[in-house]
């Protein structure tokens, strides 16, 4: 008997075992076809199994193998993707759960931003190696631990102060970049979203053009009954608001040493907002994958489409 | 978008929407005025370390806001040039 160590080592055991647990409710080709012929000829079904059996030994699959063949590598897509959208997943408490593919929106923690033991510095050139980041840009700064890290007695330490701490790799924007999330605990954020209405171009100010063009745009925004959208019932009286409220801001900003590039600012979330999600018609509103900042250009761009907005 | 981009002297941050932060602070309502957030500007480094103590609003702060007011904290971002160079793939630093 062969030992283990004599075994043909394949070819990629992890993913193979997946497929392998991902197609275990899966029938062959062979099973679906007798399953078919006795079903559909239930007085002479072993007849019609025999005859299809005898014509593939004979080299000549029929029409009926090539169009159940199409069906089966069909629904064998559609079961893998049912299976790893419902089935992939890891859940945080209280009740954030990442599926398979996802981006992992979260931060590092506080006290893994800084190398402060040695020992963890010597995985912070293997981390580098590990980020890869965009041409032209650098990776993103943050925490300098990785998995075994974490091993040492100081970062342990640190995780078990503020919770376990678990690594993704997410695809996101900016090209990959790393997360850390507490399994218990806040989580640090350390991203901002624009929402902006689905079809528009976001990064825009209805406070940088004349007034009456903003208030033409707001009256095609108004959505009677939504949250979002009702504050454009009224638009010269929200524009009124909306500019004290913006002097304010910038009087603020400056007194607390900002320096304020634009006249009116462009208007984000700190990290992910469940209540824009809820609330919103998921029709109205998106996020932006490849844009420009437009604030400036605003009129020239909704003269050809009134329907455009900002937040 | 990380907020690595951005430094201290180009993003503003408050809680909640600035209209109703600011609104909030004028009228003083006792049933949902918050001193200690409406009518106030934060700065990248204080909603950091807000965040990093108490985590995002929905993270479990405690809160006077009703359920059909946003409840988030809002950025301001004052330079577009950064925004722009961002998303163009550039480093904007």
């Amino acid at each position: 008997m062969r030992q283990p160590r004599d075994w043909p080592a394949r070819a990629d055991p992890p993913a193979a075992e997946i497929a392998e647990a991902l197609d275990a409710a899966f029938v062959s080709g062979t099973q679906f076809t007798l399953y078919l012929l006795r079903a559909s000829f239930p007085f002479y079904g072993l007849f019609a199994a025999a005859g299809w059996l005898a014509r593939r030994l004979l080299g000549r699959p029929a029409a009926l193998d090539c169009a159940i063949l199409a069906l089966l590598r069909a629904i064998q897509r559609e079961m893998r993707q049912v299976f790893t959208q419902t089935m992939m997943t890891i859940r945080f408490p209280p009740d954030w759960v990442v599926k398979l593919g996802d981006d992992l929106r979260a931060g590092f923690p506080a006290s893994l931003r800084q190398i402060a033991d040695p020992s963890c510095g010597r995985c912070w050139p293997s981390l580098i190696r590990r980020r890869t980041a965009p041409a032209g840009r650098e990776p993103s700064t943050g925490p300098t631990c990785l998995t075994g890290c974490i091993s040492s007695p100081t970062c342990s330490a640190a995780s078990k102060r503020r919770g376990t701490v678990r690594r993704a790799v997410h695809p996101g924007a900016d090209g990959g970049t790393e997360s850390w999330a507490h399994a218990a605990g806040a989580a640090v954020i350390d991203y901002l979203i624009h929402y902006y209405r689905t079809g528009s171009q976001p990064f825009r100010s209805l406070s940088a053009i004349p007034e009456a063009n903003a208030i033409e745009i707001m009256q095609a925004l108004y959505v009677p009954g939504s949250v979002i959208w009702e504050r454009f019932k009224d638009p010269a009286d929200y524009l009124q608001g909306r500019r004290q409220t913006e002097a304010w801001l910038r009087r603020e900003f400056i007194r607390l040493g900002g320096r304020p590039q634009e006249q009116h600012p462009i208007y984000m979330v700190l990290g992910r907002s469940k209540w824009v999600e809820r609330m919103a018609d998921p029709a109205t509103l998106s996020t932006p994958r490849l844009s420009r900042c437009r604030s400036q250009s605003w009129a020239k761009a909704t003269s050809a489409s009134p329907t455009r907005t900002a937040w | 978008m990380p907020l690595s981009i951005l430094g201290e002297s180009d993003v503003s941050f408050t809680y909640p929407d600035s209209m109703v932060s600011y609104f909030l602070e004028l009228r003083q309502d006792p049933e949902v005025y918050q001193p200690g957030y409406h009518g106030r500007v934060f700065t990248l480094s204080q909603i950091r370390k807000i965040v990093d103590e108490k985590g995002l609003p929905e993270e479990g702060w405690v809160t006077k806001t009703a359920a059909d007011v946003a409840h988030y904290v809002e950025a301001q971002v004052w330079n577009c040039r950064l925004l722009e160079e961002y998303w163009r793939g550039r480093d904007p630093r």
